[in-house]
This record gives structure tokens, sequence and C-alpha cells, in this order.
């Protein structure tokens, strides 16, 4: 079991799917412009990484080498329209921007990164802990991100308006807000993780 | 004036990587050594190319009459990743002493360009076919001109006295973040009528 913590705890923190592995900065960067598409980019991201390891996992043996990437892909992107077709019914007033959800998990390196590396090479707990891992290192951090964009771009937090319109600064609802804000965090997170042993890359 | 202004549009006021963060992954993690990332965009660009094809003949011929809707996309996904990975495939078998230097990086590259592929697919709904596979071909280098701007800026970076917590990716980032507020500026770029 010590083994399956430590996985564990590489994911979340020592080997953050963001900070340290560069992976899914696209839906990372597209979805958290508010805190509400944000928590279901998170939790989608979650569940469809979390089964994807399951099955990569599971079916390791019969994947043939030569077709790792098409065969990832139609897992993870299966996956991902069932978690989006879900979503829609359970909240249909996101349904529209859960529309790029689709095109952009396809995109999203977690899922084929993390499978090539590591699903594919390791059985199913070792797998699953490290899916529960870096999903939730990746929906810490989408949160974060997503709530301070909401925070300083808009001026509200999870539609509740918390600091008057004239305060706000419209630059970090576009892209180069994100940006930048990912940077800050990723300084801050090195900063942390030197202090408390871990090797800054 | 005509041809041109499309062109530029494309190129610099909505620039995926600065404008909708599509293939940053790849560029952020390969943007070491200039030579190495003008070739993997290359391979975005080749497979946006092949992707858009795909995705254009499957939906014109074959997924429209179904009224699919929502899971369309997932088929022209599968598609263009089947297609993607038999030209990996033979590409490894061809070139096998470039594969390896750029090997880890090209699954990447290769779904960052099915993405952008299937994105133009999605966008231009309606035009015809040469108007989707050149504006497909536009994303593609407008994501090459990122990442040869990025590189540059990324070599002068590294001979500059950077903060400790701020080495590696944090100040990649943050320069990507202040290109990205430059690339705004084009955003005013329209068509002259």
């Amino acid at each position: 079991m010590k083994t399956e913590l430590d996985v564990f705890i590489k994911g979340l923190f020592y080997n953050n799917p963001v900070f340290v592995q560069i992976l899914g900065l696209t839906p990372l960067l597209v979805f958290s412009v508010s805190f509400i598409s944000g928590l279901i980019c998170g939790l989608c991201t979650f569940v469809v990484l979390l089964v994807t390891s399951c099955f990569v996992s599971g079916l390791r043996r019969y994947i043939p080498r030569g077709s790792r990437i098409f065969v990832f892909t139609a897992i993870s992107a299966g996956i991902a329209l069932a978690a989006c077709i879900t979503a829609c019914a359970l909240v249909p007033s996101a349904a529209d921007s859960l529309i790029w959800f689709l095109p952009f998990a396809g995109v999203n390196t977690l899922y084929s990164v993390r499978s090539e590396e590591f699903y594919a090479r390791n059985g199913i707990l070792p797998s699953v802990s490290d899916a529960v891992g870096c999903g939730a290192g990746f929906c810490i951090v989408i949160l974060v991100v997503s709530s301070l964009r909401e925070i300083l771009g808009a001026g509200t937090f999870a539609g509740i308006r918390i600091v008057s319109e004239a305060r706000t600064v419209p630059l970090f609802i576009s892209p180069a807000g994100g940006l930048l804000i990912v940077g800050l965090l990723c300084g801050l997170f090195n900063y942390i993780r030197t202090k408390t042993g871990g090797k800054a890359k | 004036m005509k041809y041109v202004f499309p062109v530029l549009i494309t190129l610099l006021a909505e620039n995926y990587v600065f404008t909708r963060a599509i293939g940053l992954d790849g560029l952020l993690g390969t943007s070491a050594d200039r030579k190495t990332s003008f070739r993997l965009s290359l391979i975005t660009v080749f497979s946006s190319l092949i992707s858009v094809i795909c995705a254009y003949v499957a939906d014109k011929y074959f997924l429209s009459r179904f009224g699919l809707g929502y899971v369309k996309y997932f088929i022209v996904l599968l598609v263009c990743s089947a297609v993607v990975q038999c030209v990996v495939n033979s590409m490894k078998r061809k070139y096998p002493g470039r594969y390896v230097k750029i090997g880890p990086y090209l699954p990447l590259a290769a779904v960052n360009g099915t993405a952008i592929g299937i994105m133009a697919q999605i966008t231009t709904a309606g035009l015809l076919f040469w108007q989707t596979v050149l504006y497909a071909f536009l994303i593609g280098a407008g994501v090459t001109v990122a990442s040869l701007i990025l590189g540059v800026v990324l070599e002068n970076v590294r001979y500059s006295d950077v903060p400790g917590a701020f080495r590696g990716l944090p100040i990649t980032l943050v320069s990507a973040a202040l290109l990205a507020l430059l690339f705004m500026g084009f955003s005013g770029l329209d068509l002259p009528v």
C-alpha cells in the first residue's frame, strides 16, 4: 500500500501534471475563465483520466506497439464523449461551454502522455492511484487558476459579485492573463517545492 | 489586398497559440532548441493538413447524412488519429535516425495537429474544400510563427539572471504571456471595407 500512496503523492505534488510535466495546459487555459466552467472541466478531466487509466492498464497486453496513438486517443475520447454527454444532461446551462470539451479532450496531452508513460507499463492498482493523484493535482490547479481569474478579471466568484466592476482587470480573462497567472503560480509552486525538499526542475 | 488581409488576420490577430492556447503544450515542452521546435511545427502543420482533409471528407460524404450532432466530432477524431498513426509509423520506418531525436515529442505534435484540423473543420463549417484546407494550413503556420518567436525570446532569457524559483517553465510561461499580450495588439486588424 505504501508504494501506491507514494505514486499518489508524486502525481499530486512532486510530479504535478501542470507545473512539472507541462501537460494539459490547453484545457486549463481555455476553461479557467470562470469558476464554474473550471470546476466542470476539472471534474470531467478527473473522471476521464481515472477511467482511461483502468482501461489502458487493463488492456495493456493487447495493445500493439504500432497503434498506441490511435488506441489511446480512441479510449480517452470515447470516455470524454460519455462524460461530456452526462455533464450536459446534469448541467444543461453549461452545455455551451462543454461543446468544446471533446476536441480539447483529444488534444489534452494529459491522457495520451500519462497512458504512454505510466498506464501502459504498470498494473491497474498503481495506475489508478497515479490517475487519482494526477487528476486531483490538475483539479486543484484549475480551481485555483479559475477562481483567481474570475475574481481579478470579472470581480465575481461563482457568479456572485465580490469586487466592484470599476476595480477589475479585464486582462485576466484573456489568454494572456491566464498564462501570466499560471506562470506566477508555477514560480510559487517551484519555491514551495524546493523549500519542502523536492528538487526544482 | 483581398487575399493578404485574411492571411494576416489568421496568422497574427487570431493566432491559435495565443488566442486559444492550442498547441501550447508542445510549444512549451520543446521550445528549448530552435531547430527541433521548427521541425515539430512542420509535423504539426502536416498532421493538421491530413486531419482537416479527413475531417472534411468524412463530414461531407458520410457523417452529415446521419445527423449525429455531437458524436460526429468523436468519429472525426478517430479517423484523424488513425491516419496520423499510419504516417507516424511509416516515418519511423523510413527515418529511424531522425525519429530518435524528436521521437518523444512526435505523438504530441501529431495530436496537436489533429486538434487543429478538427477545430478548423468546425470553425469553417460550410466553406469550400480549398478554403478549409487553407485555413488549417494558416493556423499551422501561425503555430510555427509563435514557436519561432518564443524560441528566440527564450534563447535570450537563457543568458539573463532569472530568480531561482522562476527558472525553467515559469519564466517560459511569463514570456509567453507577454508575447500573447503583444499579439492582442493585432486584434484591431480587420478587413478594409
